[in-house]
């Protein structure tokens, strides 16, 4: 293999790839990445198995070949390099990279032995526009499981239907969901890990990014970026059945001055699940909360409309902040009783719902 | 649970491989269908399925024929990974199944299920096990806030028990209304795995998942059982994350359970960790002159002091003994002797004939060193 090409596209794509090149995996050949000449461009390969990032670069191929390298010391050696252009060209196992000023040799480990599959063959295909779709994942993500104990919460629900796109992430204590406008109609429910989204989160640019489903895969296309992952199988929990139809009490306030009042309140409460006590009456909304270890915090913020019954409620500060801080301006938050589901919007009726389940408090 | 054959398999095949790629490939397989002929393992994602199918199937196959009947076709599938029941989510069920329920556990009658004599006021307080008591009796007054979860970690017969009941009882005393479910890890392990067999897991895991105080006696117990393990940790985390309050003891830190996952670990450090020493000397015999009170048991001090002088690790027998001499005085009417008392106690001695002095420390340090005690 000789492959020439500018230093920034070889650096862009083994950075992008070495994400997947996990140093926690039981074979060692995954902390590399895999590295093809393909007619005249450069293809890097890099997977954890579940996942799989490709890029190809343009350049020069003045021979065929494959090896694989090890991820870090490539991205790190390419990110100190002040070259312009660069070659690599491989001899047996070791990997010659050549710039103007400087030259360095790696081993890597045979092209042969790293891990391959078969490529998917797609069922549907759409094309959707990357900007707004990551700010919907952006908006929902958050509000997935952590822990990876429940593997159908642990991805986000992409629920087609007709001419729309609902994206759902839950970690059965909150919910967030978010829906956009398809160019075309297009049907079903798919459930991408979360992981994969990660990735797609870090894709560059704002052009149109192409979706392609097969039967227990995913496919995302980006130009010259491919990324690959599985899809968790399994039916997602039924969530349109817990969002309120009609909320009793409805405020609109900043959501930046209301987050940082519960934030402020948070720093009590982080030993109680976040327990924060919020209290609407009249014109103010009363944020509070008391640790026996280590102090107490009270916030008042003023309303706009007054409520027309009081209403009091415990809830985690924490939840609640995480979904004020996806609402840009100002915020609705509805609330039923202090049993009930809390649900925050943007005024602007931007198609976003989060909702968060209260504390139980006597 | 791997299957027998496929068990055999891999037996037989882990030698003949390099230990990264037996891990990545095929530690994670299993057989999971086996119709006469045709046998179907999974993998756990393609890659897997790929790499068996280009290196190894030959080898696979070759030892299929040799161990299976009629052996005609092997098939690889990708495992399902998934399926997550709606149990896993407390966001719906809480919304589905809180009001009905609330209804039917008032008509409950109220049976107290915990020992009323374990109490706060009857629990003494020493050196030894003052951060527990503190702490427990802050749960006791508000459970949820104070300190969640907590842990109590400390020998047999200290008392862990008894501060664990006693907070069931101040929390039943003043708020009557609140569901406490009190279980030992047995008990727990030994439900799950009915409910498990009974199909009935979805009604376990709402009885222990809609609790307002959970307390777990012996946590110890969960190690090397994963399943329950696994189980315990959900329920855990829901109440948790609810504010529920929660209690656990275990005979030593959580760090030192065996086999215990981490994850779990961490979050039982979220609350507070506080142990329960032995008592010293003076706390054993106000241990028992407080007993002796409850019993109108009439004892010389010499008698109690030498009962708190032989038994010094354990509470339960330290107990258990006065209530020996107690009953023996009392049937074979004799004086509360020091004769008496060693003649009941001769089964359970153990003396701890003398207290520590420093002339014991230097003596024993000496002799294990070999060194004159004038140096």
């Amino acid at each position: 293999m000789k492959f020439n090409t500018e230093k920034e596209k070889l650096l862009n794509a083994v950075s992008l790839t070495s994400h997947l090149a996990t140093t926690r995996s039981t074979l060692p050949i995954l902390q590399n990445l895999y590295f093809e000449t393909k007619e005249n461009r450069l293809l890097v390969k890099s997977t954890d198995l579940d996942q799989t990032l490709e890029v190809l670069i343009d350049g020069t191929v003045n021979e065929k070949g494959a090896l694989t390298i090890p991820a870090r010391l490539i991205v790190e050696y390419l990110t100190n390099n002040p070259d312009v252009s660069i070659t690599i060209e491989s001899n047996d196992l070791d990997l010659t990279i050549q710039s103007t000023n400087h030259k360095a040799k790696i081993k890597g480990l045979a092209a042969e032995e790293y891990p391959s599959a078969p490529t998917i063959k797609p069922q549907s295909k759409i094309t959707l526009p990357l900007a707004a779709l990551r700010q919907a994942i952006t908006r929902t993500i958050f509000a997935s499981a952590q822990d990876e104990t429940r593997p159908i919460l642990n991805g986000l629900l992409w629920r087609f239907n007709g001419k729309k796109l609902t994206i759902v992430g839950t970690d059965g204590y909150r919910l967030a969901c978010q829906s956009l406008e398809l160019p075309g109609d297009q049907q079903g429910d798919y459930i991408i890990p979360k992981r994969a989204l990660q990735e797609l989160l870090k894709l560059p640019g704002e052009s149109e990014l192409e979706v392609a489903f097969a039967s227990n895969q995913v496919r995302f296309t980006l130009g010259d970026i491919t990324l690959t992952s599985r899809l968790i199988d399994g039916n997602f929990p039924p969530y349109e059945a817990i969002i309120p139809k009609k909320m009793n009490v409805e405020i609109a306030v900043s959501a930046s001055s209301l987050a940082k009042s519960l934030k402020l309140a948070s720093l009590f409460s982080r030993d109680s699940a976040y327990s924060t006590k919020v209290l609407l009456e009249g014109d103010t909304i009363k944020i509070s909360a008391v640790s026996a270890t280590i102090g107490e915090n009270s916030n008042e913020l003023k309303l706009a409309t007054p409520v027309a019954s009081p209403l009091n409620i415990s809830l985690n500060a924490q939840y609640l902040v995480d979904g004020l801080g996806v609402v840009d301006g100002d915020a609705k938050v509805g609330f039923i009783d202090a049993k009930s589901p809390i649900t925050v919007e943007s005024i602007k009726k931007d198609q976003y719902l989060y909702l968060l389940m209260p504390l139980r408090s006597e | 649970m791997t299957n027998p054959i496929w068990r055999d398999i891999l037996n037989t095949l882990e030698p003949t491989m390099s230990r990264p790629n037996f891990a990545t490939w095929l530690a994670s397989t299993d057989l999971i269908e086996e119709i006469p002929g045709v046998l179907t393992i999974t993998v756990p994602n393609q890659y897997a399925k790929s790499w068996l199918e280009n290196h190894i199937i030959g080898d696979i196959e070759k030892l299929l024929r040799k161990g299976v009947d009629n052996y005609e076709q092997l098939r690889i599938v990708v495992s399902k990974k998934g399926a997550t029941s709606l149990e896993d989510l407390p966001i719906l069920q809480r919304v589905v199944d809180e009001t009905p329920n609330e209804g039917e556990s008032e008509k409950a009658p109220k049976t107290n299920p915990f020992n009323p004599k374990y109490t706060f006021e009857s629990f003494i307080v020493g050196n030894n096990n003052r951060l527990a008591f503190a702490a427990a009796h802050a749960v006791a007054d508000k459970p949820g806030e104070a300190y969640n979860p907590l842990f109590l970690y400390g020998g047999v017969g200290l008392g862990k028990t008894h501060l664990m009941q006693a907070v069931a009882n101040h929390i039943t005393l003043n708020n009557p209304k609140k569901k406490i479910a009190y279980v030992s890890c047995e008990t727990f392990a030994s439900e799950f795995i009915e409910a498990l067999q009974n199909k009935a897991i979805n009604e376990f895991k709402r009885k222990y998942r809609s609790v307002d105080v959970f307390l777990v006696d012996d946590i110890q117990f969960l190690a090397n059982k994963e399943g329950t393990q696994e189980e315990f940790f959900h329920t855990f985390n829901t109440l948790h994350q609810a504010n529920r309050q929660i209690v656990m003891t275990a005979d030593r830190m959580p760090k030192e359970i065996g086999d215990l996952e981490d994850r779990l670990i961490s979050r039982i450090g979220w609350g507070m960790v506080a142990d329960i020493q032995t008592p010293n000397f003076e706390n054993r015999v106000a241990i028992l002159q407080a007993k002796a009170k409850q019993m109108n048991f009439e004892a010389p001090p010499d008698v109690l002091e030498y009962i708190a002088n032989t038994i010094t690790n354990n509470i339960r027998e330290l107990e258990g003994s006065l209530t020996k001499l107690a009953t023996t005085a009392k049937v074979e009417e004799r004086p509360v002797t020091i004769e008496l008392t060693k003649e009941v106690m001769k089964d359970l001695a153990r003396p701890n004939t003398k207290n520590i002095t420093t002339k014991k420390v230097i003596k024993v340090v000496t002799e294990q060193f070999g060194i004159d005690p004038t140096d």
